[in-house]
């Protein structure tokens, strides 16, 4: 039998060549709805206002069609401020406020060999104290308020605070955003984002040109 | 089969707590008997309250969580250890509970509500959910619909086996075989993506069909290619003395009340999927999987048969579906009833109680696998080392956000 390496390096390359080349299998429905003019739109998490959707309360759901079909472009975060200083080295926090538990793996999921974020140089590590960026999932629950405060606290700084998900931008259809506890830095829309939206907001969060 | 004195939930009915004791039929309850049933531990796995203290000269507590790096969801946990020997362990679970509000709700939201419960298990929830109002409205069921659903769960048993099983792999250094199952795992997400339009199923399940068009035309081909490909990993993992070595004998444990892959791996013969009130199997060919040693290597045994036992059932549920119905979205109806449903999930058993009034979610229950599964970590973990606290605990797939609280 042959070893793992072995078996490893036989497999073909599987790594996307985003974001340097185009997202080969963008999930449709986690990207912009854009209106089709055709017929009503029920949006259950009222984000449609006219004929635009407001992508952090966007649930992903599908409802508003065939009035809306999703573009299939994968950057729809808002980056309000950006640091340099992570553009070679890039360490970031996952932290679960409250999530269903598939923002978490879509983050996680960069870590796959489809998506492979340490070849951009981006890693996970395993507290704040260590981390340049938190990635904050899931609504607020109560008991993670204090948690969640105290690692904002505990991250050196410079740093960034991303809110990933409808659920932590706005509170989605469950509870409450975490807005009340921390301003984000940059907002990742989708239920749940999929990995190559995540993947675009790192990069541009520190400033790396798409 | 699980006996009928055992408790498999607890839910508030009639002003009171009553417990669940079904076993696997149709559930039925009684009132609680009171404080007597405190010390039970399969009353304890149904409301997640542990009371596991050690105490004693040498005896050092510390916490893990509520957020950690090596956790994929925010759980607390209370280690009390001898040396490396863990001698209690207490989950507290509660932290992220989102307290998740249906009642109340429309049908409409309550199953994107529902979907969230838990996201990777979300066709099994808004399945139950959505058999339920079905059941309610009195209607017959669509057999198309019933294979649509049995093609979407049983992929999404795939995926989170998938991921249990490279969970392990991590804990044990085993970092090729990580990286290409996550890559499997990834795989079979896209494939969910390309065909039903959302890479976890939401908003797919609806009311008397599915709310959005899936392509289910050669899916068990695509599926079958990756659990050949799983096949491959498994034949190199087992072999892997290091894999095995920190799984065997590790999270040991028989009980009753147990549920799941943890169940089977104890040779119980107990799988919802045979009786449950929510899906029927009988013409599918199930097979149950089962394994003897109760530990997370058996465990991980039985989800790997069932990985294949799932590619199987998929591909006969192919072979006879014909055109799935369209779910009705709006004027459901003015509603009232009340009903229980089953479903196996990954984990193993869930129950759901749902009732409705003129169209609206009066009250639900769920009482999810997850939470048998983390009262069986909570018991199993006992006596083994501080580092198999990863194998124990990954190797029952528990899901936190199952564990919160519905309103």
């Amino acid at each position: 039998m042959k070893s793992w390496l072995t078996y490893g390096l036989m497999r073909k390359r599987l790594t996307t060549g985003f974001p340097s080349m185009e997202a080969e299998e963008v999930p449709l429905w986690t990207t912009t709805p854009v209106s089709t003019g055709t017929g009503e739109a029920h949006c259950p998490a009222n984000a449609i206002k006219g004929t635009t959707v407001e992508m952090g309360r966007c649930i992903s759901c599908g409802y508003c069609s065939p009035a809306f079909q999703p573009d299939g472009v994968p950057g729809t975060s808002i980056v309000r401020s950006t640091e340099k200083a992570f553009r070679k080295s890039f360490h970031i926090y996952l932290f679960d406020a409250g999530s269903c538990g598939s923002c978490n793996l879509e983050v996680k999921a960069l870590g796959n060999p489809y998506y492979d974020m340490s070849r951009l140089g981006i890693s996970f590590c395993a507290t704040p104290k260590h981390a340049d960026a938190l990635i904050v999932v899931g609504v607020l629950a109560d008991g993670m308020s204090d948690p969640l405060k105290r690692a904002v606290e505990a991250l050196p700084s410079p740093k960034l605070i991303f809110a990933l998900g409808a659920c932590a931008i706005s509170g989605g259809i469950i509870g409450k955003s975490i807005s009340g506890i921390v301003d984000a830095d940059i907002v990742v829309p989708g239920c749940p984002p999929n990995p190559f939206t995540i993947l675009d907001a790192l990069q541009r969060s520190r400033g790396v040109r798409l | 089969m699980v006996g009928e004195d055992v408790i498999t939930g607890v839910l508030e009915s009639g002003g009171g707590e009553c417990e669940i004791t079904s076993g696997f039929g149709i559930p039925s309850w009684k009132k609680a008997a009171g404080s007597d049933i405190d010390g039970r531990e399969d009353f304890k796995a149904c409301v997640g309250r542990f009371d596991e203290k050690a105490e004693g000269t040498d005896v050092f507590n510390f916490t893990y969580g509520p957020s950690a790096g090596g956790l994929n969801e925010s759980c607390k946990f209370n280690i009390y250890t001898y040396g490396e020997r863990i001698l209690s362990l207490r989950p507290e679970p509660a932290y992220k509970d989102r307290r998740l509000e249906v009642s109340g709700s429309g049908l409409v939201m309550a199953i994107l509500r529902l979907e969230r419960y838990c996201g990777p298990l979300s066709p099994f929830y808004s399945g139950m959910f959505a058999a339920a109002v079905e059941a309610i409205m009195g209607n017959g069921e669509n057999n198309d619909l019933r294979l649509a659903r049995v093609i979407m769960n049983e992929v999404g048993r795939i995926s989170d086996h998938l991921y249990v099983i490279a969970k392990l792999a991590e804990g044990a250094s085993q970092n090729v075989a990580y990286n290409l199952l996550f890559g499997l795992r990834e795989k079979l997400l896209r494939l969910v993506s390309r065909r039903f339009g959302h890479r976890y199923f939401f908003g797919i399940n609806g009311f008397g069909g599915l709310a959005r068009s899936a392509d289910f035309g050669g899916i068990s081909s695509e599926v079958g290619a990756i659990a050949e490909e799983f096949r491959q990993l498994w034949i190199r993992l087992e072999n892997s003395g290091i894999f095995i070595d920190r799984i065997q004998g590790t999270a040991t444990l028989r009980r009753p009340w147990m549920v799941g892959p943890a169940a089977r791996a104890a040779g119980l013969r107990t799988d919802t999927r045979i009786d449950g009130s929510c899906l029927r199997y009988d013409d599918l060919d199930l097979e149950v999987a089962s394994a003897a040693s109760a530990d997370t290597l058996a465990r991980s045994l039985v989800r790997k048969d069932e990985i294949f036992a799932s590619a199987r059932i998929i591909e006969k549920a192919e072979s006879m579906i014909r055109e799935v119905p369209a779910a009705v979205r709006m004027n459901l109806g003015e509603i009232s009833g009340e009903i229980s449903v089953r479903t196996e999930t990954p984990g193993g058993d869930s129950l759901m109680r749902v009732s409705l009034a003129n169209g609206v979610v009066k009250k639900i229950y769920i009482r999810p696998s997850s939470l048998q599964n983390l009262a069986v970590f909570t018991y199993a973990i006992k006596e083994n080392l501080l580092t198999d606290f990863t194998f124990g605990y990954e190797g029952l797939g528990i899901h936190v956000s199952e564990l919160g609280g519905v309103l």
